[in-house]
């Protein structure tokens, strides 16, 4: 077993990871960043379309050219191992374990960051009835197949789910001539952003079928095809009102969750997010741990990663330099209407803290309030669907002195005057 | 979503895709002259406009890639394309071939199509090594 010594070290090279990487070498940190795949970019490579990197870069890139760009800013910086991936961390001794081809190495680090995005909920937890035919895919696992190995999965598609990687692969599977038959919803709205319910649904007149879903599985060997029903205000389907339609192949898009198990039973969760509690700094409960991007919450957008890799990243380098970061002194608890919240701590160590956010509902209107003072108000419709971001002036707050936490209540209070 | 109600009248229903706010667009013109309601700002005007007009997207899809360490390189228009024009562009990207390497923003067609746009690779793609 080979020992190690790194500053930083950063598990995972997609978008969050490698800005990580990058923030924490501007510091003069010794970085390493580890990918278990053969090569780094995560889902960027195969995300060929555009609308990536409007904040971050402010021009519209497709997946691998926000990818370039990245790249381009890191100019090597940090060293790179792909094919490698974490078995273990050792908590008090601040080491972390990992396998590669080249053997199992043992890294005693500064700080860790752990990037380590997310995977797609698989068909299997929506316990729909049926044969477990062949035929029926994850959206990314054909966003794959069509964009990088050049495979089609079959001639005659639908899709289940319109969160936009949904959206988005049905456009996809049309362009390259698949007859895509719909889009089924089991909501009574789009998912995914109006911008791709427009630009993939309605320009490519697929059909979208919200308050319905799928109830039951054809097939023997291959999927034959699958009974569509309509739903009720309660998700039941509705009696006879079924429908067959013949497909070979389904595409399932029925939401992400976050990667994170070689943080299981070591850091402290949080149930909603799906990911590790983190604070201000993107750090876990333990000092020299942080997280960000899809594998602490599922985010929308790739520029959101990026921004919470770059704040993992330097304050893991801060750490590892010998600095002393503050402790957490407010926690951020979700009130009214709030669901999917980053970060849950504030240490009061920045002045404007990026908060991240999804409200439980679809209102038309509300203010975002934080310990009851307006941070935002929205004059427009806010959906589960689109994440919210807001920068807390920290500075308005009222911290707590002395060695106690406080918190402090995050609520969306929906404005029903408006529309 | 349009619909022609005589040869003199059109009607669109639109959700503007400018911001999120997506707001919901009325169009209706009548013997050259356009009524647009339901924007909240000029931008919606101008996208709902140019929706009746001309729209215009980004295309973004793979072209086949001879000799390289990937069958697929991942391609773009740099600038949008009339709408109509989309599936024509599709068969001419599916049978074209590409030599590797290529890097990202070469030029793979230049003014495809004559809409002044350019097909330009958005990916990296290197010789295989044989």
């Amino acid at each position: 077993m080979k020992k190690e010594k790194v500053d930083v070290l950063v598990v995972g090279g997609g978008a969050g990871g490698i800005a990580g990487a990058i923030s924490a070498s501007r510091y003069g940190v010794k970085t390493l960043l580890i990918e278990r795949e053969d090569r780094v970019g995560g889902v960027l490579n195969q995300c060929i379309h555009n609308g990536f990197g409007v904040l971050v870069y402010g021009e519209e890139l497709t997946g691998p050219e926000f990818l370039f760009k990245l790249l381009e800013e890191s100019k090597g910086d940090f060293e790179v191992r792909s094919g490698e991936t974490v078995l273990r961390i050792l908590k008090d001794e601040k080491v972390v374990i990992t396998v590669s081809k080249r053997g199992i190495t043992c890294y005693e680090v500064g700080a860790l960051v752990v990037a380590t995005g997310a995977r797609e909920r698989p068909f299997s937890t929506l316990m729909i009835p049926g044969p477990r035919v062949s035929g029926i895919y994850t959206a990314g696992v054909v966003q794959k197949m069509v964009n990088i190995y050049n495979r089609l999965p079959g001639k005659k598609a639908m899709v289940l789910g319109s969160g936009d990687i949904g959206l988005i692969m049905a456009r996809r599977l049309k362009l390259e001539g698949v007859d895509v038959l719909g889009v089924i919803e089991i909501k009574d709205e789009v998912g995914g952003s109006l911008r791709n319910f427009v630009q993939c649904l309605r320009d490519f007149e697929i059909p979208l079928l919200t308050k319905h879903t799928i109830s039951k599985v054809h097939g023997n060997g291959r999927i034959k095809g699958v009974t569509v029903v309509e739903v009720d205000e309660n998700f039941k389907p509705i009696d006879g009102s079924g429908k067959f339609f013949e497909i070979d192949t389904l595409v399932v898009s029925v939401g992400l969750i976050p990667q994170n198990q070689i943080l299981e039973g070591l850091v402290e969760f949080d149930p909603i997010n799906g990911g590790p509690v983190v604070d201000d700094l993107q750090r876990t409960n333990i000092e020299w741990i942080f997280s960000a991007g899809n594998s602490i919450a599922i985010h929308d957008l790739v520029d959101f990663v990026y921004e919470e890799g770059v704040v993992a990243g330097r304050n893991a380098a801060r750490l590892a330099l010998g600095e002393r970061l503050p402790r957490r002194k407010l926690k951020l608890v979700r009130g009214k209407n709030i669901g999917v919240m980053v970060p849950n701590y504030l240490t009061g160590d920045e002045n404007r803290v990026k908060m991240y956010m999804r409200v439980r509902k679809t209102m038309e209107g509300g203010e975002l309030r934080v310990q009851g003072g307006r941070v935002r108000k929205y004059n427009f419709k806010v959906r589960p669907g689109q994440m919210l971001d807001v920068v807390l002036d920290v500075g308005r707050l009222s911290f707590p002195t002395g060695e106690r936490i406080e918190s402090c209540e995050v609520e969306f209070h929906e404005d029903r005057a408006s529309r | 979503m349009k619909t022609e109600l005589r040869d003199d009248v059109v009607e669109m229903d639109l959700i503007c895709v400018v911001c999120p706010i997506g707001c919901s667009i009325k169009l209706r013109a009548k013997d050259g002259k356009v009524e647009i309601v339901g924007n909240r700002c000029p931008k919606g005007y101008e996208y709902a406009m140019d929706e009746y007009r001309d729209p215009k997207r980004i295309l973004t899809t793979n072209v086949r890639v001879l000799n390289g360490d990937h069958e697929l390189l991942s391609v773009k228009t740099d600038s949008p394309i009339p709408k109509r024009l989309i599936w024509e562009m599709m068969r001419i990207l599916k049978n074209i071939r590409i030599e590797a390497p290529k890097e990202v923003g070469e030029i793979i067609l230049e003014n495809v199509l004559n809409t002044g746009a350019n097909i330009v690779s958005t990916r990296r793609i290197m010789r295989r090594k044989s």
